[in-house]
Parts: structure tokens; C-alpha cells; sequence
């Protein structure tokens, strides 16, 4: 990853892609990203979990990042990748399909979610960002990672 | 002699540390036994107390060697069964080990403790000491050492008994001499070392001490004179003596034989001198046999119970900055040291190389080693609980007779094991909640009769592992929490206000009294009142990041459960696969393992209505498939069925899984809190390679399998058929099993473990069979090496049936099917025997015989015992049986105290001897016989386990091969008693122990020079 | 004249000429200000020392005690032969550490 200096104002955010969906988290909330490895199947667990897996010794519940946000399972090919996130102290993992670029937004730039999203998924956005063309959603990462 | 050498000191702290350990847990047991004591028990306390006495000798730590004397002597007249360990006995004996535990851990100090009043408690109640006279001079034979203690003083003068002899041989006259070195040396001139000069010219000076503790310290006014007694033995008569030190006659105290003063001294000593006269009095209180004198009372108040002991101070356990921990850890250690050296080199290498993918590879390396390292040591801290848990037996025994009550405190779950600053943390709120217990739960005998109670409370300890956490429960049935009480406590004191304690429910009200400043006011007791309130073992349980709860019931008791969320915690599981993947069962839910054959399915399981069960010796068991119950696949595949039956502490059921794996001892990882709950699930674990397996929890997976006990209805609709059984005598529990076509049989007793393996296992390692197993290298036997019964088939699937002897495991390899049954019918011992058979059974028909699998261990391999067998197979024997150098040894020595044999067998070696030591009698006699060609001399301890010294050299002297081998025994008991005992059996020579020269010349003489 | 310097968690003494009724009482002084500044491990240097009297013998008697009370340390190191001999036949090195000079 490219070493970006920190603007005070501006916010660094590591986006990726769910199917064709472009998604950021911002870097802050990234302990580390990792490609996919074993991951170990947790039966009866709840759909959207892939299963867990070991990280330097710790237990880690990996989340199929496009199952929960209701747009298909993830692909799991070769440039699939694992986005760790810090969870009060625990590790929880986001599987996704490609890491794309790291940017720099403005914060005041970010608009709500379109209307048009579905009900079941705009809980899951806090913002959109207009980037080249195309919109970045930024996840609300406590709703994804909610137990509900 | 000073403190030696700090290794073998410290060798020797460990040891008696040990040693001292479980002695407590012990005498509790001999003192429940009374006067039906189990010998072999109070030896063990008594070699204890022998060996920490030994070695007190040698290190010249007199006061530990004198008071452990006085208790080797009252266990001695217990196992002469002179003296019955009553109550008062054993509360005396366990007074002194907390003393001596004192002392082993203030090594430095503990020659100047003061031990007088125990020590005349010991006395008195070995009844053969007369109260100790004015100048309370100690006699200890088998050292020979004189201690006069000075007066009003922790100093003690002290002499080898056998110089004062030598000095006095020549009719000199002994004297101890009251000096003031400030006030006598007469000045100017005279230098101390001049002074000293004078004294030797006088005559010879045993021993001499400045009455360091008379002097005050820094910050006092310097005194203005510095006491310094003198032993010493002279031909001139006191007057002559003065004069020719210049001073005065009162300042000589001639003594006489027996080194007590001949003369009063003058009470009123002239010139500045301000010391006491040496009648300064230490009269220890009147002892009265059998009955607590008032000296153990106070000397119970100052020594308070052992938990007490430690909660001064931020309350942790002994200070002791030493672990144990396991060889094979220390094995992983070692490697993965290694490890890390060799990935650092690669790292270093890279970089001097500018090699990226190097770098990377090298950084992967580094990160993995790193955490595995992190892991394995934490491992190492991991201690049982048992090691709290078993200092309350004591506490509750002293606690509840102090107020009058009866109370059995049982104790469960000891070997759950957590890392030690935890235990330590939990050391002081498990005290205090056990006092509470004895001191508010449970009722006097009085009320609780009134209550229909049995009189006789009882308080309950538990431990365990659930879902990755470990649970501690308090127990007692007792008079309960009542809610009401606490609440209104709770508004008296202000806590809190009526309109808040309206809402509360039950719980809650109990939950009170954790405020802080909550103590129900009526219940304050000096017992467990002592300032800390429950809010303190509430803080000190949140430090530990756990929980506490609360369950009471008025009349029936309470029950305080403590859970700590550990983020580590080992326990041992069974490993099973089912669907290529692998789960981990806790053994502790682990009932046994089954295979049922293809034949035998149809026989065995059965179906009642939904439910499948197994008929297991006369039980009917409910079993679920675990890939069915996981939802991983369907049916498991036809053909032999491997079984595991689980309990969930409440009922049993079988768990068909495809295959059984190993058992391993793993660490638990508790699951994130997205999957936290589910119940099948105890947490994780991460295996050998890295990956994760899940922990199934039994009772959580019997829940969501829907298995309840089946009704008692359902039971009575299916009609079992018991197999044949004969006469009803006495039920044996036998393991079955196939030598080839012959089926054989095992006491089910003593099996440890059954487990498939394949041929491979098996390796041969410098002609014996062993194979790898948990880490250790184990010793594999077939049916073949025991007796003639059938031929094992290597081409069928093989188990190999681990048994646990004397400390050790081994293997019996056997052909599947294994089963167990019971057989109703008696041992048949006669008909059938033969070498390696010791009986046989009928059952249904079939004659099944009872391999003996005990004598075959100990006479098929009796060197496993003895010797060390060359090559890698060297990891699995004790490692206190071994040859020291290498070549035959010519020399054999048995003793049982580690530190002894060491010792012994450095003094041997260094005049270039080859010593075979062994911790007993029995294992060196084996050894003898192993080494019945080379060795040519033994050196025995004569207090030794399985076999003592005298019964050794007895069974030499008998043996005619072993005609004219010396024999050489080492004891601290030198009486004449024993030396008789001694020659009665055949000791060519009789030594006292530790006296290094002695031992080297009696070799020397002994040792023959030509072959005999 | 006495050199204190400070070798890891100890602190070390170095007294010059001899420990006698005058000396003492200051060294005495000095050790007292240590302990009282908190140390608590103390080692006599007694490398300059030539000789030893009875108020010397007396000061390192009182370090021995208040240290041992502090739950301390003391002990005496670079002895000459004759103090070492002197030390020990008053039992002093029965209760402090006594090394000499090599």
C-alpha cells in the first residue's frame, strides 16, 4: 500500500470491490488486510459467516462481506482479500473480492445514501462519495459487523 | 561455614520445597485415618522430614536440621505406632512444617530462628527430652553439634561436639566468655585481631559471635558496647583466664561435661558491661502431653492458617520465583529458538543482499516463530487450581473447629489448569469466600439440627471448564442469603435509599452486598471480618476480567460462582473427524471410546422411535451422528463405527464420528462474538498445522440434537436381552481384544487409552518396539512378548491399548475389534493358566483369557527400570535412573533423596567410579541384577521407598552371586540400635551420612582390587 | 574520603583508611543517610580499609541489622586476609556476606 501522507482534513479511505460494487472503510478503522487463507467452517453459524480462521494465534470470525450486504457471496478468487477490522479488541474479518485503490476524500463531500438503495442494505452505508464517474459507498462498519 | 554454594543450596530450597508441598494434604489424611495409619503414608511424611534434615546438615542450616529432628521423631514413634496422630498431634506436626517452610524460604535467616518453643512442644511430646534446663543446650547426636544460645539474643554459639572433645580430651576446661569488645580490648595498642591473638594464646577458641541483633541499627544511638561471647576451652582456671586477658572473673563461665554453667555467676557484673547474666531465663511454658499447650495456641495465633499467611502484603502466594514445567515444553522451546535464530539469519542476509522476496519469506518466518514462542511460553505458566484449592482443606479444618462447627469440604476439578498470576489473583477473594461459607453459611451442629439439617455441613469447591471459560463455584448448605436481611443492612448503612431498593429483585438484593462498605453489621466477625469486605473480592475478581454471581436460597445454602473469560486456558481433547474435518472434544466430557463392528451394529444400536441408542453393558445410550447434528452431511458411510460417549456431567450419549484421532493437550481461544452463541461450540483451537478446529461442547450439542434422556416409557418398550451372564459374584470390567484370531481380555481397570494406529507407528529402536506418543517415545509390547495366544495381524487395522504404571505408559499393540464388557462371572484362575494368562472368564459362551498384563511389564523389561537405553530412546525413563558416564557401572547407589544422590554420586565420580543411581531399593536391585557382572560395591541409604537399605543388603547377602560384595550404607540414624540392625543384615560398613572423606576412604578400602 | 558510587540496584562503599572509634562514627552517618534515601542494598568496599576496631566492627553490625530489618541486603567484599579472618572469628561472617580481595 502506497504510503499517503495525512492531510488534517482530509480522510484516507481503503476502497474495494463487492461484485462490481465499489466500497470504502477508512484507513483508521483497517488493522490489516490479508489474503485468503484456510478457512475453517463453523456450522449452525449464521449465513453471512464464511467461518474462522487462525491470525498469528488469534481466532478470527470471517463475515462474507457480500452475502451481508445482500449482493451475492463472495468469489473467492485470486485476488480475493480478507479486510481486517479491530472490533472492541476482537478481530473480525470482511471477506471481499478486490482491493482497489487508496483516496483521499473530503469529508465534505460525502452525501447520503441514494434513495434507491434497498431498504436492507442503506443501514449498511453511512456515506457515498462521488469518485471518477463512479460512487464509493462507505460502510457503516458497526452495522455490518452488528450481531442482530 | 557459610551459606554454600548458591546452586546446590538452591537445589536443595527446591527440593525440600517439594518435599514440604504435599505434606500438609497428608497429615490431614493421617489424621483422619487416627490410629488406623497407613505406614506407607506417614513414611513418606517421615522421609520428608528425614531427607530435609540431611540435607539441613550439610548445608549447615542448623535450625532446620534441628527442628525437621524433632519432627522425624515424632513420626517415627507414629509409625512405631507409639503415638496415636490425634488432633492435637497433627495440628503440633502441622505447625511445625508451616515453620519449616518458613525457614526453607528465609534459608538465609533461618539460623537465627527462634524455634525454642515448638521445639519444646516436639520434645515434650516425644516425651524422652527433660525440659530444657537454664542455658537450654540442645543435644544433636548425629551431627554432633553443640548450640548454646546466647541470651536475650537470636545468636547461638556453635561447635562440632567432637572439637569440644578434642580440646576438652586433654583435660582443658570449657568456657564461655561474656565479652564487651568495645569496653575490654584495652586501648590504645591492641588491635582486635591482637585481642583475638590473645584468646588463642589462652587457649583453643571454638567459636566465637558478636550478638549482632544487641547492636540496634543505623539509626540508633550507636551503643557503647558490642557484646561478643566466646567458647573456648582452656587448662588455665578462671582467675589465671581473666587476668591474662585482663578482665573480669565475672565476664567466665566455666561449664562443665555437659556444657551447662558449674557455677551461678554473679547477678550484678561489675564495670559497664550491661549484658545480662547468662540466667537471663528462658523458661518454656510447662508442656502437657496430648493436649494443646497454651505455647501451640499462641504459637497458632502467630502462625496463622496458611492462607491467612499470605494475604499480608497485596496478598500473593509463597514468593517462591521458581516454576516447574514440563520437559516436553521446554523441548518446544528449545526448537523454536532455534527457529527464530535461523529465520533471523535468513532476515539479516536478505537485507544485506537487498532480496525482497528474501526479506519476505525471512518476515513471514520471523512472524510466525514469534507467535508460536509467545504461545509456548505462556503455556508455561499454566498451573492447576488444585494448588489453591488444596491450602483449604487446612483453612476449613483449623476455621471450623476454632468456631464450633463440623464441615466437609469437598474439592472438585484440581487439575483445571490457568495461568499462574491468575491463580495467584485468585488466591485471596477464593479465601475469603470460603471463610464467608464457614463462618456465615454454615450453621453451628445446634441449629442446624433444629433445621432437620444433618449436623455436619458441607462446603463445596468446584472447578471447570464451559464454553472457554473456566467456572469456580463455592458452595455450602448452609443457612443461606436472605435478601430481605441484606437489604435492610444495606438502608441502615446508608447504601442505598428505599425508593432504589423497591425495584430490586431477589438477586438483586443479594447482589448488595458487594457494595463496598457492605458487611452485615451482625455478622462481623475477627474471623473473616478483617476489613475486606465482598467489594474487595468482587474488584479483585473484575482485575482478573471476571464474573461474579450469586445463588441463594434461605435453609438450603448459597452458592457463589465465579467465571473467568480466559483468553487462555489448556485443557486435554479427544480429536475426531467426521466429513474431512477435525473437532476437538474436551476429554474431561469424554466417557470412552467404541468401535463397533460391521457385524455387531445391528446387535448393539437400535432404534426407539426418532431416536437411535446404543446398548452399552446393560445401559441404553442415546447417540447422535456428529455430521448429522453439525449439518456437514448426511449419513456417515457403512462399515465398522467409531463412537465416542460423551456426558454432559448430567447423562451420557454416543457421538458416531468417522474417525478418532489423538488425544491433545490444546489451548482454548474463544470464539468472536459473532458465533459466541452457538452452543455446540466451545471455542476454537489451533492445531500443529496452523489451522482451526472447533471445540464441541457436549452438553451444547446435546441440546441442539435434541437428545433428552429417553423417557422411562421409551425405555420399557425395548426389551433388552443381557448376554449371558453366570453366578452374579463379583462384576469385572474387562477390555477385549483380537491377537490375530484369538480373542484376549485386559482388566478394563487398568487401561488408560485405547488408540488406532497404523503399523507404521511402530518403530524399532535398538530392538525394542517403540513408538511416538504425545511427545514421548513409548514402549509398544505384543501379546507375542507375554504369552502364546494368536499372532498379531499387521495387515489388519491395529489399536494399540496404553496402559499407565508406575508414572510411565505403555503400548500393548492388538488387533480390532476392542470391546468392553463386563463379566458377571468370577476369574477362573486355575484352568487356563500359563505364562503371561492369569485367569480366564466365560462369557456367552466363549472362553476369553486375561493376559497379565502386570507381571509381563515388570519381568519382560525390568531394565526399563534400571538403565538408560542407548541411542534417542532416552527421553521416556526417569530421569533418576541412569548411568552417569559411560562403560559399566562398577559402583551402585541407591538413595532416594535427589539431592543426595547427586551429591553421593559427585563424590563417587570424582574417584573416577561409574555409579548406577537409583531413587530405591527395589529399582536397585534390578539394577544389580542388570549390572550383576561390573558392579562391585553398592552404597545405600538406608530410608528409602519399595525397598529400605537393610532389606536391600539382606536380599544381597542372601543371593550367592553377590558373595563378598561390599556393601556400604549411609544413614543419619547412628545409634547403636541401628548399627546392630546394620551388621544383623550384612552391612560391610556403616557410615553417617554426607561425610564426604569418610565415604571416599571406606570406597577406597572397600573396593576390591582383584575380580572375586 | 568514603566513595560512594552506585554498581545496578546497590550501592557501594568504598571507606579509606582505618574503621576506628573516629571513623566509624561518621561512616556510620553515611550509611545511615543511604538507607534512609531509600537503598537497600549496601556492599562494603573494605579494599582501603587497613584496620578494624571494635566501633567499626560495631557500624558494620548495625548496617547488617537495619538492612536486614529493610528486608535488604548487606554484605562486605575485597576484604584483606586479616579482616576476613577477623570477621569471621567474630561470627560476623556467619550472618553477612564476606568476599575478599583476590
Amino acid at each position: 500500500m502506497q504510503q499517503l501522507e495525512e492531510d488534517d482534513d482530509l480522510l484516507l479511505v481503503v476502497t474495494f470491490y463487492v461484485g462490481n460494487r465499489l466500497l470504502g472503510i477508512p484507513t483508521e478503522k483497517i488493522q490489516e488486510i490479508i489474503k485468503i487463507g484456510v478457512i475453517t467452517d463453523v456450522p449452525h453459524a449464521p449465513g453471512h459467516i464464511i467461518g474462522i480462521l487462525n491470525l498469528r494465534g488469534r481466532i478470527v470470525t470471517v463475515i462474507d462481506l457480500g452475502t451481508r450486504l445482500s449482493l451475492g457471496s463472495s468469489q473467492r478468487g485470486e485476488e480475493g482479500r480478507i479486510i481486517i477490522l479491530d472490533d472492541g479488541g476482537e478481530s473480525v474479518g470482511l471477506m471481499v473480492d478486490r482491493i482497489a485503490d487508496v483516496i483521499r476524500i473530503d469529508p465534505q463531500e460525502l452525501t447520503p445514501p441514494p434513495a434507491n438503495m434497498k431498504a436492507t442494505q442503506s443501514d449498511f452505508f453511512d456515506t457515498v462519495y462521488r469518485f471518477q464517474g463512479g460512487l464509493v459507498g462507505l460502510l457503516a462498519v458497526d452495522a455490518v459487523l452488528a450481531t442482530d | 561455614m557459610d551459606i554454600l554454594d548458591d546452586e546446590i543450596i538452591l537445589g536443595y530450597i527446591e527440593e525440600s520445597r517439594e518435599h514440604l508441598a504435599d505434606i500438609e494434604t497428608d497429615l490431614l489424611t493421617i489424621e483422619e485415618q487416627g490410629a488406623e495409619i497407613n505406614r506407607d503414608l506417614v513414611n513418606k511424611v517421615f522421609r520428608a522430614a528425614h531427607t530435609i534434615k540431611g540435607g539441613a546438615g550439610f548445608l549447615n542450616l542448623t535450625t532446620i536440621k534441628e527442628l525437621s529432628h524433632g519432627v522425624e521423631n515424632i513420626l517415627d514413634m507414629i509409625r512405631n505406632r507409639a503415638l496415636v496422630p490425634s488432633r492435637e498431634v497433627v495440628t503440633l506436626l502441622l505447625l511445625s512444617f508451616d515453620k519449616l517452610r518458613d525457614m526453607i524460604n528465609n534459608y538465609r535467616e533461618s539460623n537465627n530462628c527462634d524455634i525454642g518453643a515448638i521445639a519444646a512442644e516436639l520434645a515434650a511430646l516425644a516425651g524422652g527430652a527433660a525440659p530444657p534446663e537454664q542455658q537450654e543446650v540442645r543435644e544433636q547426636p548425629e551431627q554432633g553439634e553443640l548450640v548454646i544460645p546466647l541470651p536475650a539474643s537470636d545468636i547461638a554459639i556453635r561447635v562440632p561436639r567432637s572439637d569440644l572433645e578434642r580440646a576438652t580430651s586433654g583435660g582443658g576446661i570449657p568456657y564461655l566468655l561474656a565479652l564487651d569488645l568495645m569496653g575490654d580490648v584495652p586501648r590504645p595498642g591492641v588491635s582486635l585481631t591482637d585481642f583475638i591473638g590473645m584468646l588463642d594464646h589462652c587457649g583453643a577458641v571454638l567459636d566465637g559471635q558478636v550478638a549482632l541483633d544487641l547492636t540496634g541499627g543505623l539509626d540508633e544511638e550507636p551503643a557503647e558496647l558490642l557484646p561478643f561471647f566466646v567458647l573456648m576451652v582452656s587448662s588455665l582456671n578462671s582467675q589465671e583466664l581473666a587476668a591474662a586477658l585482663n578482665i573480669s572473673p565475672d565476664k567466665i563461665i566455666p561449664l562443665d561435661e555437659s556444657v551447662s554453667p558449674v557455677a551461678e555467676p554473679n547477678p550484678t557484673p561489675a564495670g559497664s558491661s550491661c549484658i545480662d547474666p547468662p540466667e537471663q531465663e528462658f523458661t518454656p511454658p510447662p508442656a502437657r502431653t496430648g493436649s494443646l499447650s497454651p505455647v501451640a495456641d499462641h504459637l497458632r495465633q502467630s502462625t496463622p492458617p496458611v492462607a491467612a499467611d499470605h494475604q499480608g502484603g497485596g496478598g500473593s502466594l509463597l514468593p517462591e520465583s521458581t516454576l516447574r514445567i514440563n520437559v516436553s515444553l521446554l523441548d518446544v522451546l528449545m526448537n523454536l529458538a532455534g527457529e527464530l535464530v535461523l529465520s533471523r539469519n535468513q532476515l539479516l542476509q536478505a537485507i544485506l543482499r537487498g532480496d525482497q522476496g528474501g526479506l519476505k519469506a525471512a518476515g513471514h518466518r520471523i512472524n510466525s516463530v514469534t507467535s508460536e514462542l509467545q504461545e509456548t511460553i505462556m503455556l508455561t505458566r499454566m498451573q492447576p487450581i488444585g494448588t489453591i484449592f488444596n491450602k483449604f482443606t487446612r483453612v476449613v479444618r483449623d476455621l471450623s473447629r476454632e468456631l464450633g462447627k463440623e464441615i466437609n469440604l469437598v474439592i472438585s476439578g484440581k487439575e483445571v489448569e490457568l495461568d499462574k498470576t491468575i491463580i495467584e489473583g485468585l488466591s485471596d477473594p477464593l479465601t475469603h469466600l470460603v471463610r464467608n461459607a464457614v463462618d456465615h453459611g454454615i450453621e453451628n451442629p445446634a441449629e442446624r439440627h433444629r433445621s432437620g439439617k444433618s449436623a455436619g455441613g458441607t462446603v463445596r469447591l468446584h472447578a471447570y471448564h464451559e464454553a472457554g471459560q473456566v467456572i469456580i463455584e463455592i458452595s455450602d448448605d448452609g443457612r443461606g442469603i436472605d435478601p430481605e436481611k441484606v437489604v435492610r443492612s444495606a438502608l441502615g448503612k446508608g447504601l442505598i435509599t428505599p425508593e432504589q431498593a423497591r425495584p430490586l429483585s431477589d438477586k438483586d438484593k443479594r447482589f448488595l452486598i458487594m457494595m463496598p462498605g457492605f458487611s452485615t453489621a451482625d455478622q462481623v466477625t475477627d474471623i473473616s471480618g478483617r476489613g475486606v469486605g465482598m467489594d474487595v473480592v468482587k474488584t479483585n475478581i473484575e482485575k482478573l476480567n471476571g464474573l461474579m454471581d450469586i445463588e441463594s436460597e434461605i435453609g438450603r445454602g448459597s452458592l457463589f460462582q465465579i467465571k473467568l473469560p480466559l483468553t487462555l486456558a489448556i485443557i486435554p481433547c479427544l480429536f475426531v473427524e467426521s466429513s474431512g474435518r477435525r473437532y476437538a472434544i474436551p476429554q474431561v466430557s469424554v466417557v470412552e471410546t467404541i468401535r463397533i463392528g460391521e457385524a455387531q451394529i445391528a446387535d448393539r444400536i437400535q432404534r426407539v422411535g426418532d431416536a437411535e441408542v446404543l446398548l452399552l453393558r446393560g445401559e441404553i445410550i442415546p447417540i447422535i451422528h456428529l455430521n448429522e447434528a453439525l449439518g456437514i452431511s448426511a449419513a456417515d458411510a457403512a462399515g465398522d463405527l467409531n463412537l465416542v460417549i460423551v456426558t454432559n456431567g448430567v447423562m451420557q450419549y454416543g457421538m458416531v464420528v468417522q474417525q478418532l484421532h489423538d488425544s491433545e493437550e490444546i489451548v482454548v481461544k474463544p470464539l468472536g462474538r459473532h458465533v459466541r452463541h452457538l452452543k455446540e461450540y466451545a471455542g476454537a483451537t489451533i492445531m500443529g498445522d496452523g489451522q482451526v478446529a472447533l471445540i464441541l461442547d457436549a452438553s451444547g450439542l446435546a441440546h441442539s440434537s435434541g437428545i433428552a434422556t429417553i423417557s422411562g416409557a421409551a425405555r420399557s418398550e425395548l426389551k433388552y436381552q443381557e448376554p449371558q451372564r453366570e453366578a452374579v459374584g463379583e462384576s469385572r470390567a474387562l477390555l477385549t481384544f483380537y491377537n490375530g484370531s484369538q480373542q484376549l481380555s485386559v482388566p478394563l481397570e487398568l487401561v488408560e487409552r485405547v488408540e488406532k494406529i497404523s503399523a507404521q507407528a511402530i518403530e524399532y529402536v535398538g530392538g525394542r518396539r517403540v513408538m511416538q506418543y504425545h511427545g514421548q517415545v513409548m514402549p509398544v509390547m505384543e501379546v507375542g512378548d507375554i504369552t502364546s495366544a494368536g499372532i498379531l495381524d499387521e495387515e489388519r487395522d491395529l489399536v494399540v491399548i496404553v496402559f499407565a504404571f508406575a508414572g510411565r505408559e505403555f503400548g500393548l499393540a492388538a488387533n480390532t475389534p476392542v470391546d468392553s464388557l463386563e463379566c458377571g462371572s468370577a476369574v477362573d484362575g486355575e484352568t487356563l493358566r500359563q505364562e503371561g494368562i492369569v485367569g480366564s472368564v466365560i462369557v456367552s459362551g466363549q472362553t476369553v483369557l486375561i493376559v497379565d498384563i502386570v507381571a509381563a511389564v515388570t519381568s519382560w523389561h525390568p531394565e526399563w527400570f534400571a538403565t538408560e537405553i542407548q541411542g534417542s530412546v532416552d527421553t521416556y525413563l526417569p530421569p533418576t535412573v541412569r548411568l552417569r558416564t559411560g562403560g559399566a557401572p562398577n559402583i551402585l547407589l541407591a538413595e532416594d533423596s535427589d539431592f543426595f544422590r547427586d551429591q553421593v554420586s559427585r563424590i563417587i565420580e570424582e574417584q573416577g567410579y561409574s555409579v548406577v543411581a537409583c531413587p530405591d531399593g527395589a529399582l536397585a536391585w534390578e539394577a544389580l541384577n542388570e549390572h550383576e557382572e561390573s558392579i562391585r560395591l553398592v552404597v545405600s541409604d538406608i530410608e528409602m521407598p519399595n525397598l529400605d537399605g537393610l532389606g536391600l543388603t539382606r536380599k544381597i547377602r542372601g543371593d550367592s552371586r553377590f558373595r563378598g560384595l561390599p556393601v556400604i550404607t549411609l544413614s543419619s540414624l547412628a545409634g547403636e540400635e541401628n548399627m546392630a540392625q546394620g551388621d544383623e543384615a550384612g552391612v560391610t560398613r556403616y557410615l553417617v551420612k554426607l561425610d564426604r572423606d569418610e565415604l571416599v576412604e571406606a570406597i577406597a578400602a572397600l573396593y576390591p582390587t582383584e575380580r572375586i | 574520603m568514603d566513595v560512594v558510587s552506585t554498581v545496578g540496584e546497590g550501592t557501594v562503599v568504598s571507606p579509606d583508611g582505618d574503621l576506628n572509634e573516629v571513623t566509624a562514627a561518621s561512616l556510620r552517618r553515611e550509611l545511615n543517610r543511604l538507607v534512609a534515601g531509600g537503598c537497600r542494598e549496601i556492599v562494603m568496599d573494605l579494599a582501603r580499609i587497613r584496620e578494624m576496631d571494635a566501633f567499626g566492627l560495631g557500624v558494620l553490625c548495625a548496617a547488617r541489622t537495619t538492612l536486614n530489618r529493610e528486608k535488604g541486603s548487606f554484605s562486605v567484599i575485597n576484604a584483606s586476609p586479616e579482616l576476613e579472618t577477623l570477621l569471621r572469628r567474630t561470627g560476623l561472617s556467619r550472618h553477612v556476606s564476606i568476599s575478599t580481595a583476590e
